[in-house]
């Protein structure tokens, strides 16, 4: 670890005050390399025992395309109507007084507290055709568990903390003199809250749902209970890693998990360029 | 545009804020409202906005006249200056100050081109012509406060409140921004009140200041003669240093330039020299009473320093040049 | 999810009336709110406790004594056992490095710490299969050895702890950037060694947001349920945790069971959500009497 420590000294901007330098680095980066990146290295070091064509043709399965479509398209759907009633929640929560508030804002994290085995099962067992919902939408000709309407539901619940989490501290720090000097300028309250109000609330917005969407494409657990499961309709692709792990395919496993990792990673930078863009007048 | 303020009242819960304020400010004229924080002069200010509402059943508001008191503050067109300039982050310096014309009405809504024409004017005005595509946290505290009274004069006010609006700027800054703007004031003659805690802005700003304390005002008048006549020992103390004297039933009060110090073998209350502090036009001395057991703050000019130089230790005789004197025993 | 304690801000004041919206909306965007977190929220969490006590107390009971299912809850406790100080330690070492030095690629090495939450729990299974599994880097070489990683007890740790690993840190780094260094320079300045700084400044500053830290690691540790999935291989009675337990039952049918087990790790998850929250209002508190 001395060699590390002397290794950053070079490049060290001023000199260093604080102790353990050099211990806590290298812990770090021992820790997280061996926990962490030794094995995601992995994914793409095991990829590359298949051919490309192999690799291709694994990836573009139709069940496995299919996948894609149900995993991003509805994990993207949840992340916009997680977006929407998340502002809605957290402006409740900050501005607006009424009983049992306390309680519903603690509980707000729930779904991320809540291992996803549990949100699984009942979520299914509550829209299942005998459920408590579920036989009320059953008798209006809906179907929710063991349907895609199932996994979005499913997608809905883990993400709604995200979102008001990361809207509800701007909401938090409004200064009211804005409010205000917007008013005493002749803006109405609409008028204020859509050019005053709501641009600042964009960024975290965007990377609340960006959060949101990042974990309902790689959630597992609370999806596979009332997804169903089934072929070309409600397969989502993780389980269809899991199923190729089940045969003992690893290296088609590793496939589909590196292109699940780079589609995630491509979306995630779109979003953190559209945020950097929303955000440009904090700059100094 | 004048202003009446008639039996204001207002109470936050136990706290009353206000205490029947009754004011007038002439149209075109500059009002300071000046007094310590808690005094209730922001709050005063913020109900004439319609920022805040008076108390249910008290008295009115009125703008030329015209009852505004239950008018809602969008419709006052009343400019308002925050301490904190308040300026919208997300929108560029020519966006900010744009902005009270945009929110208007279609009908009433000036043209691109019109609204554009007044914002650079107003932009040359607050002599930041070349500012207008930047954004208020690329400026300096004073340039965002001349973007913020720009913003509040978009919209031609007929009343423009200013609160603490050089309160979180520095010293240079401040005194800068005072001239600038009593220079302003000669320019459009907007009828103005200012609030601030600062008796030297006030003074040198206003035509006249209202000195508030508790929720009241204590006394209304020209700088000059609330400096020279304060109506009780609070304005006394508050608009500048005094040394107080108390004896039964009353209060004297003298400011430091009116005491005068004589060689030991005059007449009068003896005292030895303490401290001096000699820099600047102003030489302060602390005095030592040597009867009253009490130390007194003394200014003389320069003038008066070269001819009768003291030192630390040396014996005076004490005279007071002007007294206020005031009943009761307490100042506050 | 970043930094909860370090974000708490005194109340806020909403003096004018003049800023609030007409009643009626206000109305309307209370009930559209409570509407939905009453359906996504408190439904499910009624139906778990409801479904699980279906049956009465007996059977509740004797669903969470079986044998299968205590032999679960051993294991989830062992696994969590281990991943949670250790990513503690890991924790407070990746704060201490980033919030107390300089050094070039300290934002990346930020983004690093959070991948286990970008990538989904099943990939994080899989790459220790890919590993140690029969037909891993080390596969071979472990079964020649007899050893047993993946489909055994400690695969599900591991699984557990990758699951895990970012929870302390997320939780330290911005609660540490926003108190700054000033008091351990005093200290340091005061003669202390780099440990007194360490136990006697540091540690108390943080220990509401360390508390919090792994209070979440540990919630998380005992529901993980994708990764381990992944690791198990399902062997009842010797690699399930109480997740995996649950999935059994519910599949195989016997709800209310599957719904007991539940229920424990429900409760597991309200205890959570209130140390959360009533660290929360203790440091809302004490910031209050700071600035009071």
């Amino acid at each position: 670890m001395n060699s590390l420590s002397s290794f950053f000294t070079r490049f060290k901007l001023k000199p260093q005050v604080m102790p353990g330098f050099g211990l806590s680095l290298g812990f770090t980066l021992f820790y997280l390399g061996l926990i962490v990146l030794i094995p995601l290295s992995g994914i793409f070091i095991k990829s590359s025992s298949l051919s490309w064509n192999e690799i291709w043709l694994t990836v573009t399965h139709p069940r496995v395309i299919h996948s894609y479509k149900i995993s991003f398209g509805l994990s993207f759907l949840a992340a916009l109507i997680n977006g929407f009633f998340g502002l809605m929640i957290a402006w409740v929560l900050v501005r607006y007084s009424f009983p049992g508030k306390r309680l519903l804002d603690a509980l707000v994290d729930l779904p991320f507290a809540l291992p996803t085995a549990v949100a699984g099962i009942t979520l299914c067992s509550l829209y299942a055709p005998n459920g408590w919902i579920g036989y009320y939408l059953s008798l209006l000709g809906i179907k929710v568990s063991y349907t895609p309407l199932g996994i979005l539901l499913a997608l809905i619940f883990i993400g709604t903390p995200f979102v008001v989490r990361t809207v509800q501290p701007v909401i938090e720090d409004f200064d009211q003199e804005v409010e205000e000097a917007s008013m005493s300028l002749g803006a109405g309250r609409l008028q204020t809250f859509c050019r005053v109000l709501m641009p600042p609330l964009i960024p975290p917005l965007l990377t609340g749902m960006a959060l949101a969407f990042a974990r309902a494409v790689g959630e597992y657990g609370s999806v596979i209970f009332i997804a169903g499961n089934m072929p070309m309709k409600s397969e989502i692709t993780p389980l269809m890693i899991v199923i190729q792990l089940e045969q003992y395919e690893y290296a088609k496993a590793t496939a589909i998990a590196g292109v699940m990792m780079i589609i995630s990673f491509l979306m995630l930078l779109c979003i953190n360029l559209l945020q950097a863009w929303s955000s440009r007048y904090q700059r100094n | 545009m004048s202003i009446q303020v008639k039996n204001i009242h207002k109470t936050f819960g136990k706290f009353k804020a206000l205490n029947q304020i009754d004011l007038e400010i002439p149209s075109g004229g500059l009002v300071a409202l000046l007094g310590p924080s808690g005094s209730g002069k922001t709050t005063l200010l913020r109900i004439i906005a319609g920022l805040d509402f008076s108390d249910a059943g008290s008295g009115n508001i009125s703008f030329n006249g015209h009852d505004v008191t239950s008018l809602a503050a969008a419709k006052r067109k009343v400019g308002f200056v925050f301490q904190h300039y308040a300026l919208f982050n997300h929108l560029s310096v020519f966006e900010n100050i744009a902005f009270g014309l945009r929110v208007r009405s279609k009908a009433e809504r000036p043209s691109e081109q019109e609204i554009e024409d007044r914002v650079h004017k107003l932009l040359k005005l607050i002599k930041l012509e070349n500012y207008g595509k930047r954004f208020p946290k690329q400026l300096s505290g004073g340039q965002r406060q001349r973007i913020a009274l720009a913003r509040a004069l978009a919209v031609e006010p007929q009343v423009l409140l200013l609160d603490e609006p050089f309160g979180a700027l520095d010293a240079r800054v401040r005194r800068e921004l005072r001239r600038w703007l009593r220079q302003l004031h000669e320019e459009i003659h907007v009828t103005t009140i200012l609030v601030t805690h600062d008796q030297e802005e006030a003074l040198e700003i206003a035509d006249e200041v209202a000195i508030m304390n508790h929720g009241q005002i204590e006394q209304r008048g020209r700088s000059q003669e609330v400096y020279d006549f304060p109506a009780n020992a609070f304005v006394c103390e508050f608009l500048g240093d005094v040394n107080s004297f108390a004896s039964t039933g009353q209060t004297t009060l003298v400011r430091p330039h009116e005491i005068e110090l004589y060689s030991h073998d005059r007449e009068g209350v003896e005292g030895v020299v303490r401290a001096v502090n000699a820099f600047g036009a102003v030489e302060r001395l602390e005095v030592d009473l040597i009867a009253d057991k009490k130390t007194i703050l003394v200014e003389r000019s320069s003038a008066v320093k070269e001819k009768h130089p003291l030192r630390t230790g040396d014996l005076v005789c004490v005279k007071m040049r002007k007294e206020f004197v005031f009943p009761g025993e307490e100042s506050a | 999810m970043d930094g909860i304690v370090s974000r708490i801000k005194g109340p806020r004041s909403l003096g004018a009336s003049a800023l609030n919206e007409p009643l009626w909306l206000k109305r309307v965007l209370i009930g559209v709110v409570l509407l939905f977190l009453g359906l996504f929220l408190i439904l499910p969490l009624t139906m778990v406790f409801y479904s699980a006590f279906s049956e009465g107390l007996a059977v509740y009971y004797a669903s969470i004594t079986e044998s299968a299912a205590l032999s679960a809850i051993r294991l989830t406790f062992f696994a969590t056992l281990i991943a949670v100080p250790l990513n503690l330690v890991f924790g407070l070492a990746a704060a201490w490095a980033i919030t107390k030095f300089e050094f070039p690629g300290k934002q990346i090495l930020i983004t690093l710490i959070d991948l286990p939450f970008a990538v989904s729990p099943v990939i994080g299974g899989l790459i220790y299969m890919l590993i140690f599994g029969s037909q891993g880097w080390f596969g071979s070489s472990l079964r020649d050895q007899g050893i047993q990683i993946v489909f055994s007890t400690p695969g599900i740790v591991l699984g557990t702890i990758f699951v895990t690993v970012p929870f302390v840190a997320r939780e330290l780094i911005p609660l540490m950037q926003s108190q700054g260094n000033d008091q351990e320079l005093a200290a340091i300045t005061l003669g202390a060694s780099g440990w007194q700084v360490f136990w006697r400044v540091t540690v108390p500053k943080i220990k509401w947001g360390l508390l919090y830290g792994v209070v979440l690691c540990n919630g998380r540790a005992m529901g993980e349920f994708g990764a381990v999935s992944v690791l198990s291989g399902h062997i009842r009675g010797k690699t399930n945790t109480v997740p995996l337990h649950i999935e059994i039952l519910y599949n195989e049918y016997q709800t209310t069971a599957a719904f007991a087990m539940a229920s424990l790790l429900t409760l597991l998850a309200l205890v959570t959500l209130g140390i959360k929250t009533s660290i929360e209002s203790r440091v809302a508190k004490e910031m209050n009497e700071e600035i009071s």
